[in-house]
């Protein structure tokens, strides 16, 4: 694989590498650290990659790691005072606000396994080789995520019908 | 909430890739592929350094604990771990304490079974015998105790759990069968994980029947190569180390109910009739026989191409009525026949388990209350077209 070919396979991932990558970090700068880690560390390891069929689990894979990495980081500087002036992630316009704030409560693996099924699409085989995880464990972090949000969505109901 | 609903909702709240993470990843690639040409040092390092280290101090420590998924939800019961919600008369099916044996500094219990006549629920935890702490941090909100990549570890480290892929049924062996599923969650007893699985045996065509012995490969860990494999046979003989066993009584067999309406409804873009219904003391399990019309599935063909293929044309696989209409088939709910919804879709992981080209699965709650007259239908946006109402009973 060469450069130009991997930049081309890529971009065409870019929104699911987001995706995943807020899914994990919920924040943009970091999300941006973590694909620029990503893609270097992929371009590094190349070789591992045996066909280009393989390519979006082969990549997307190296994301949630970096990720994983990422959040391990923060876990070690959370001593550290919260910065009060974080960007948030750019919402769309017409924004769910009850499901942007039960998103909030699910873990990153969680909400990357909500995102990836129920906005990506991908089956659950699929979900499993992307993050290189059982499709158990994948059906496990849905059905808890299914959990979280009903819980989370419910207990909005009736402050949305005070308003 | 509907699988295309949760859909809509995700897709307003989930923002699309912002100019920083499009202009780092294409700066990024620019850069090796600039690297490439050039022949100098390879792009090895970061383009940009790290801006800085987000800290959310509560945040984080709720996001790193949950790098593996476990909960204390609010029953310690099978069900509510395999199923998300814990079913009218599970306690009838469900027995408790099957075993319990210490193995060096480990203590692995089967905490619970039950066998509703299709599936087949196990629960069992290992402790470490050493510790003196819960594993997993508590989540108030949530009431969910979450695991963390040390607690696996720690577990790891005695030596003791699953070690093989199989588990054996009066020393038959049986591999994970497909819609089966399993997680793993802490418990307030220090140092233990409660491990809970639900097989459907009922898609191996297996279906058990009085005292029947259930054996685990939970015990001592054992080298894989210690297994002996029949291929002939596709069978893994019992190994003689590192299993718990335990007996069930699985009589629950003789008091489900089973219909086969297969009542056809033929539809402007597909067919479908309920082959079997078959009402179990905990669940209502349904299986669906479908087909896509030929005209519609030769539009989707004509717009679509034969099957997903990649850049270089290479086949991936041909489409079936399961790209075609599957999300219109998954998205069948039980509704009585005014088309009211018989069930909050909500109420744990029921619904739709599965779709395929000519079958799709589902399962509903049980209910001592269900309509006489039972339909599946599709629901779309909240809204149900009992013009696909397809006949339970």
């Amino acid at each position: 694989m060469n450069a130009v070919t991997f930049q081309t396979e890529a971009l065409k991932l870019e929104k699911l590498l987001y995706h995943i990558s807020w899914s994990m970090l919920s924040d943009n700068e970091d999300c941006a650290d973590a694909v620029q880690e990503a893609l270097t560390r992929a371009w590094q390891k190349r070789d591992t990659l045996q066909s280009m069929r393989s390519f979006r689990p082969w990549l997307t894979r190296i994301l949630y790691n970096v990720c994983v990495d990422i959040l391990r980081s923060r876990k070690h500087l959370a001593q550290e005072p919260l910065d009060e002036t974080l960007p948030a992630a750019d919402p769309p316009i017409t924004m769910d606000e009850d499901m942007q704030e039960a998103l909030k409560h699910l873990s990153p693996d969680q909400r990357t396994a909500v995102v990836l099924h129920y906005l990506e699409g991908y089956k659950l085989r699929e979900i499993a080789a992307m993050l290189d995880i059982s499709q158990n464990t994948v059906k496990s972090r849905l059905m808890y995520a299914r959990i979280y949000l009903k819980q989370t969505l419910l207990q909005s109901e009736p402050e949305r019908r005070g308003c | 909430m509907s699988k295309r609903k949760l859909k809509q909702s995700l897709q307003s709240c989930v923002p699309n890739p912002p100019a920083v993470f499009s202009s780092a990843m294409r700066d990024t690639l620019a850069g090796i592929a600039q690297s490439e040409v050039q022949k100098e040092n390879p792009p090895m390092k970061k383009l940009i350094t790290k801006r800085r280290m987000l800290v959310y101090v509560i945040v984080a420590a709720l996001l790193i604990a949950s790098v593996a998924v476990a909960a204390v939800l609010l029953h310690n019961n099978v069900f509510t771990y395999t199923m998300g919600t814990t079913p009218e008369n599970a306690e009838s099916i469900t027995y408790y304490n099957l075993a319990d044996e210490i193995i060096g500094d480990a203590e692995v219990k089967v905490t619970q079974a039950a066998y509703d006549g299709m599936s087949l629920f196990i629960s069992y935890s290992i402790r470490d015998l050493n510790a003196t702490e819960p594993l997993g941090e508590y989540d108030k909100q949530c009431d969910m105790r979450l695991l963390t990549e040390e607690d696996y570890q720690q577990i790891y480290a005695l030596n003791v759990g699953w070690w093989a892929d199989h588990i054996w049924i009066d020393g038959k062996s049986v591999d994970m069968p497909s819609m089966s599923g399993g997680i793993d969650v802490g418990t307030d007893t220090p140092g233990e994980i409660l491990y809970s699985m639900q097989y459907r045996l009922d898609q191996e065509d297996i279906y058990l029947d009085g005292d029947v012995q259930i054996s685990m490969p939970i015990g001592e860990k054992q080298s894989l190569d210690s297994l002996v494999i029949d291929r002939e046979n596709d069978q893994v003989a019992l190994p003689d180390k590192g299993i718990i066993t335990f007996t069930l009584d699985c009589s629950t067999r003789n008091q489900i109910i089973e219909l086969t309406p297969n009542i056809e409804t033929v539809g402007e873009r597909w067919s479908a009739s309920v082959s079997d219904v078959i009402f179990t003391p905990i669940q209502t399990y349904v299986t669906v026989d479908w087909s896509v019309n030929p005209d519609v599935m030769q539009a989707y063909i004509d717009a679509n191409g034969d099957g997903f293929r990649d850049e270089d044309g290479t086949l991936y696989w041909l489409y079936t009525g399961v790209d075609a209409v599957g999300d219109e088939v998954q998205s069948l709910e039980l509704v009585d026949k005014t088309g009211t919804p018989v069930f909050d879709s909500w109420d744990g992981f029921y619904g739709n388990q599965g779709v395929g080209p000519e079958q799709a699965w589902f399962t509903f709650p049980y209910s001592d209350n269900l309509p006489e007259e039972l339909y599946l239908a599709p629901v779309i946006d909240g809204i149900v077209d009992m013009s696909y109402a397809i006949r339970v009973r």
